[in-house]
């Protein structure tokens, strides 16, 4: 009786560790997971590789991942916080009440009870661990509470590229609306327009036989005389950019194209006329390596199925639920819109109520009239700039890049048409953001305030001087 | 010069990773004094060479704590720093570090006991290095302090005019900081 039971225990032990085995390679490892993952990074819940090299593998193994991720905008920014500010050993015992050195010191996972915005894991006053002192240094910061560090038009602690007195100072004066704003317009057509080379597609003839064999009245494929769809799928190509000397038919549509679609379900039916992700990138590098580092691409980017829109955390129409996240969701396939793709698109997913108040905005009026002068919602969160490699003009595809904390959009964005203070009060502001600044802001911030009270001379520190 | 200073922080690592007693080799102290006439020389070249010359009397462009912003040069505190952060990427137990008793920016203050001494030390006699060994974090160091002084009017006229700077007297010629070197023993 005793060795049945052992025998009996032993099997149960053999398949339940099985069956958690499978569940934890290859099905849902969400059940094991200490607790749910962040905003940040919940479309990775699914792929624990990408954070965990393998299982256990330590801090040190998570921070090589964060900066393989996050690295090269921390060096784009010239992080003020970075590594390398405290590797010095005489930072060493500070560094003992707070490894500000390392990302999972404020960044950790897994701890959605104690996460705040921007997956910080530290308490709000979290800086007074090394800047305590910084009441006796700034008469203007006495009485200022020690967990508003970080408000909107305060400090960033990545990147203080901005809010710096100097800077602060030399556009004190600045109104609402500036008069310098220049549009950064979209190329126009320059190249002849092409000769569409449909009937040279590897799978034309068939894809035609399957059509027409649908229509009463059609007994043969007809080369010269393509089937509406493609009619269609010609005529909004010829509108398009690709079709001025870029991308012809079988540029995309070429026999690979559909084998590349690794991104979707493996149980699909075959479609010929389908164009991954990877034959954009092939022309569209940079706008893919971008969209890879947002949320729309994050899950592209670790090698699972592109994003559908059910899963997303953001309030999402029900109607584009089973959309997926890829370069055509956007894109209308064929027309490739751009002025279609920075607004339209985005509402047909998106129905949060800063989405839903744009029509009503200036930003919407002014976009309508011109939709290169106006503001869209890629203007803000997907801006026209120069590529900081190339400097050529192009659109950011990282749409989450200039998110949070959102006074990083207040250079490169909101201050190419709106004077500084103005800018930072609508930012501040919470409730306003809610309504898409469908309203004046106040135009009045804390920051300008003690700048006007405190720091006048602010501005001498740019003049000529060394050491 | 980063071919120079590799060949000897090489030198160093080496010595030190060697398990015994190196019955000859590079001190400590050696090191440090031979990293310190580099990191000196590159630093008064730029100062006055390149920071003194081009925004005092060339007058053609200035020099900016916010050098990007202003497209400006870069002020030699910030190229020392900026060089000292590379030397620690590489992790070689070697760093360098520039601190005052009247900083700008009072992270830079004498922060460790070795700092204290060492600046206190300079500020008495002005002209000899004050070497010690400390401890930071549990980790050993042999510490060096050299006197940093004022080499060029740039220096003196930015630092007693800005800001946050506690002092506004400084004359060329003056110990306005130093430079601290650690070597990992």
């Amino acid at each position: 009786m005793r060795s049945l039971s052992l025998w009996l225990f032993a099997l149960v032990t053999v398949l339940g560790s099985g069956v958690l085995g499978w569940q934890l390679v290859d099905a849902d490892p969400r059940p094991f997971q200490p607790g749910a993952l962040s905003y940040a990074h919940h479309q990775l819940a699914l792929s624990c590789a990408s954070c965990h090299d393998a299982a256990f593998s330590g801090d040190v193994a998570i921070e090589k991942r964060c900066q393989g991720c996050h690295l090269a905008a921390m060096k784009a920014i010239g992080d003020a916080h970075g590594p390398r500010k405290f590797a010095d050993p005489r930072n060493a015992e500070e560094l003992q009440n707070l490894d500000a050195s390392r990302c999972v010191t404020c960044h950790r996972e897994h701890v959605p009870e104690s996460t705040r915005a921007m997956l910080v894991t530290q308490p709000a006053d979290v800086c007074m661990a090394c800047h305590r002192d910084i009441a006796e240094l700034r008469v203007s910061h006495r009485n200022v509470a020690a967990d508003s560090c970080t408000n909107a038009g305060c400090h960033n602690y990545h990147d203080n590229s901005t809010l710096y007195e100097a800077f602060l100072a030399a556009h004190a004066a600045e109104p609402a609306l500036l008069q310098s704003f220049s549009p950064r317009r979209r190329e126009p057509h320059r190249n002849p327009i092409l000769q569409p080379d449909w009937q040279q597609l590897p799978f034309q003839q068939r894809h035609s036989r399957q059509i027409n064999s649908q229509q009463p009245n059609s007994a043969k494929p007809h080369q010269t005389d393509p089937a509406p769809a493609v009619q269609t799928a010609i005529a909004d190509w010829q509108q398009s950019a690709h079709a001025y000397g870029h991308a012809n038919c079988s540029d995309c549509h070429r026999e690979q194209s559909h084998r590349e679609q690794r991104h979707e379900e493996p149980d699909r039916e075959p479609d010929h006329w389908r164009v991954a992700v990877e034959v954009c990138a092939d022309c569209h590098a940079d706008q893919w390596q971008a969209l890879q580092l947002g949320h729309h691409g994050m899950q592209l980017a670790v090698g699972q199925l592109a994003l559908a829109v059910k899963d997303a955390q953001l309030p999402m129409r029900a109607e584009a639920s089973h959309t997926k996240l890829t370069c055509n969701s956007c894109h209308a396939p064929h027309r490739y819109d751009t002025v279609r793709a920075e607004a339209e698109s985005c509402l047909g997913c998106h129905d949060d109520s800063h989405s839903k108040h744009w029509r009503q905005s200036k930003h919407a009026t002014r976009w309508q009239q011109d939709p290169d002068a106006g503001v869209s919602c890629a203007g803000c969160h997907m801006p026209r700039e120069k590529h900081p490699d190339t400097g050529v003009m192009w659109v950011q595809h990282n749409q989450s890049g200039n998110l949070r904390p959102n006074d990083k959009m207040l250079k490169t964005v909101c201050m190419r048409c709106h004077g500084m203070e103005y800018a930072m009060s609508a930012l501040a502001d919470r409730a306003l953001i809610e309504r898409n600044f469908s309203q004046p802001a106040s135009g009045r911030h804390q920051s300008m305030e003690w700048l006007r009270q405190h720091g006048a001379a602010a501005g001498h520190r740019t003049q000529g001087r060394a050491r | 010069m980063k071919r120079r200073i590799g060949m000897v922080l090489t030198g160093v690592v080496l010595t030190a990773c060697s398990g015994e007693p190196a019955p000859s080799g590079i001190s400590p102290q050696r090191m440090a004094d031979t990293i310190h006439s580099i990191l000196e020389a590159d630093r008064t070249v730029y100062t006055q060479k390149v920071v003194n010359r081009l925004t005092l009397d060339e007058k053609v462009i200035k020099a900016s704590e916010h050098w990007q912003e202003d497209r400006a040069l870069v002020l030699p505190a910030q190229m020392f720093r900026m060089g000292a952060e590379l030397v620690n990427e590489k992790e070689l137990g070697v760093s360098y570090a520039l601190i005052s008793q009247w900083a700008i920016n009072k992270k830079n203050l004498p922060r460790t006991e070795g700092e204290k001494l060492g600046m206190q030390a300079l500020l008495k006699a002005q002209t000899q290095p004050f070497y010690t060994e400390e401890e930071l974090a549990g980790k050993r160091y042999f510490t060096a302090v050299y006197a940093d002084n004022a080499v060029a009017e740039a220096c003196i006229q930015c630092h007693n005019a800005h800001q946050d700077s506690p002092r506004s007297d400084f004359k060329k010629g003056d110990v306005m900081g130093a430079v601290v070197i650690r070597i990992a023993l």
